[in-house]
């Protein structure tokens, strides 16, 4: 019973990140469809984010309920399928119930068309990235040496580890699975922190080259926040790819140095808490591309409205753009970036990350040899 | 400085660009020996093609606006923008020439017309008197 609160626990701030979306997005953008700024406060679209906060929260009560019911017939079992099974299906869920939101959406904008009569413009500052967008990609030095350190001590060390040593352990701390020892195997934990590193190094980048998205009426503020949105996010990058690396690393000594399976049962999910939290706090204080943080309420700039590319979000939640040379841009509901999936170079970096992931084992192996 | 295109209009992006930077030097917003946003940069920061950019720039350079260096980008001519010559002054009047035809069609008469220049200078002198 105590696994399954602790679990529950971690939920909360998915469940509240899935309820808020609507509040978390930019005014211009209103369930994957772009708005005039002021159309957002209407009693309508109040309405709509209102009864999608209820039917997203019952849908977390019901996933709570059923998952701490199943607790009940085994804890084992539940913590280990059951909990990842229904965060999925939590989120699929989540997915249907935005859709028809998306679609009454549309029919109201088509129902009014003096949404749409200003003319409508894109704006951009040429100095835009002369700014510093995101901190160093230098600082995941930081990790990397962390990481060149554990393979060191796990070397030099190598004759310390024992034949068989603990690969993967059930949520109550006993050893699921036993690999035995070999470099390969060893060196499969410090191969994967440098992996994350790259990971991280990439989001970090994304984070600077991402299209520059401000608002046509209020030019300067949107820029302001804008930046402050991607350095926040950049420092989260760069601390929990680093938080990260260290958590390997402990796992990483604890086996060769066979530590209380406390520490490793502790480890991560005290870690997972503190990020869950470190996200939370700042999607709801910055909002998506600072949507969220302070604002001028003086517009700078009557002429025109954003411009609008609802036909190029198909949902509203998959950009396909093929006249657009960006890669990355700005998520539509919700937090963070997307792709632009008619850039190839999209499919082929998604694939690389994917290839990487899923080959490091077997590059390994035959690197062992 | 900043950059607003308009997608749906008749007017060619590339000469919705060029003007707005034309614009922009025009209102000091941006100076002589000052860099442009990279061709790459500002495509994608637009969300538009590679080419049509590049397009406005190439006029720019030919313009004698912008010069476009392999490494660097493209800089605002740092010896300043050419000073008008013959060949300007024969476009300004091809181009003037029927909208003033047009304007005495339709009743204005020369003051009018003339002062309503000079509101449209006013704009100029007085954003880049506010950048000062």
């Amino acid at each position: 019973m105590k696994l399954a609160l602790l679990l529950t626990i971690v939920m909360i701030p998915i469940f509240l990140v899935i309820i808020f979306t609507p509040f978390l997005t930019r005014r211009t953008e209103s369930f994957g469809v772009s708005i005039p700024e002021d159309v957002y406060d209407l009693p309508e679209l109040k309405h709509m984010r209102k009864v999608y906060v209820i039917v997203t929260s019952l849908l977390s009560l019901i996933i709570t309920v059923i998952f701490l019911v199943s607790s009940f017939f085994g804890e084992e079992l539940t913590a280990g399928i059951f909990f990842p099974l229904l965060l999925v299906m939590y989120v699929i869920g989540s997915f249907f119930i935005y859709l028809p939101f998306h679609q009454q959406m549309k029919e109201l904008k088509e129902k009014h068309p003096n949404w749409t009569e200003k003319i409508k413009l894109i704006t951009i500052d040429t100095n835009f990235r002369k700014h510093k967008l995101t901190y160093s990609n230098l600082w995941f030095i930081i990790p990397l040496a962390i990481s060149i350190i554990t393979i060191l001590l796990t070397l030099i060390s190598f004759d310390r580890i024992p034949e068989v040593f603990p690969r993967q352990y059930g949520f109550n701390g006993e050893v699921k699975t036993w690999t035995e020892k070999s470099y390969q195997s060893v060196l499969l934990l410090p191969t994967m922190q440098i992996y994350i590193i790259l990971v991280f190094l990439f989001v970090n980048t994304v984070i600077k080259k991402a299209k520059q998205q401000i608002d046509t009426n209020h030019p300067k503020d949107s820029l302001k926040r804008n930046i402050i949105f991607r350095r926040r996010w950049s420092l989260f990058t760069i601390i929990t790819g680093t938080g990260s690396v260290i958590l390997f690393t402990i796992i990483q000594m604890s086996t060769i140095f066979s530590l209380h399976k406390n520490i490793i049962m502790a480890t991560p999910i005290i870690y997972s808490i503190i990020i869950i939290c470190y996200a939370l706090i700042l999607g709801f204080t910055t909002g998506q591309g600072g949507s969220r943080l302070n604002r001028q309420t003086n517009t700078e700039n009557k002429r025109g409205s954003n411009h609008d590319d609802d036909q190029y979000w198909k949902l509203g939640i998959f950009y396909f753009n093929k006249n657009d040379s960006s890669i990355f841009v700005e998520k539509r509901f919700g937090i963070g970036w997307t792709n632009n999936w008619a850039h190839p170079l999209s499919w082929l970096i998604l694939f690389i990350i994917i290839l990487l992931g899923v080959s490091i084992p077997y590059l390994l192996s035959f690197l062992a040899r | 400085m900043l950059i607003q295109l308009h997608l749906e209009s008749k007017e060619p992006i590339y000469t919705q660009l060029r003007n707005q930077i034309i614009e922009g030097i025009a209102k000091k917003e941006i100076e002589s020996g000052e860099e442009l946003p990279s061709i790459r940069s500002l495509a994608s920061d637009l969300g538009i093609n590679l080419h049509t950019v590049n397009k406005a720039y190439k006029q720019l350079e030919r313009e004698g606006f912008i010069i476009i260096q392999r490494n660097r980008g493209a800089l605002i001519h740092p010896d300043g923008i050419p000073r008008a010559d013959d060949a300007y002054w024969e476009k300004l009047h091809s181009l003037l020439y029927p909208l003033i035809a047009e304007s005495i069609c339709r009743d204005v008469d020369e003051k009018s017309f003339l002062q309503f220049c000079s509101r449209i200078f006013a704009t100029f002198n007085q954003e880049s008197e506010d950048k000062q």
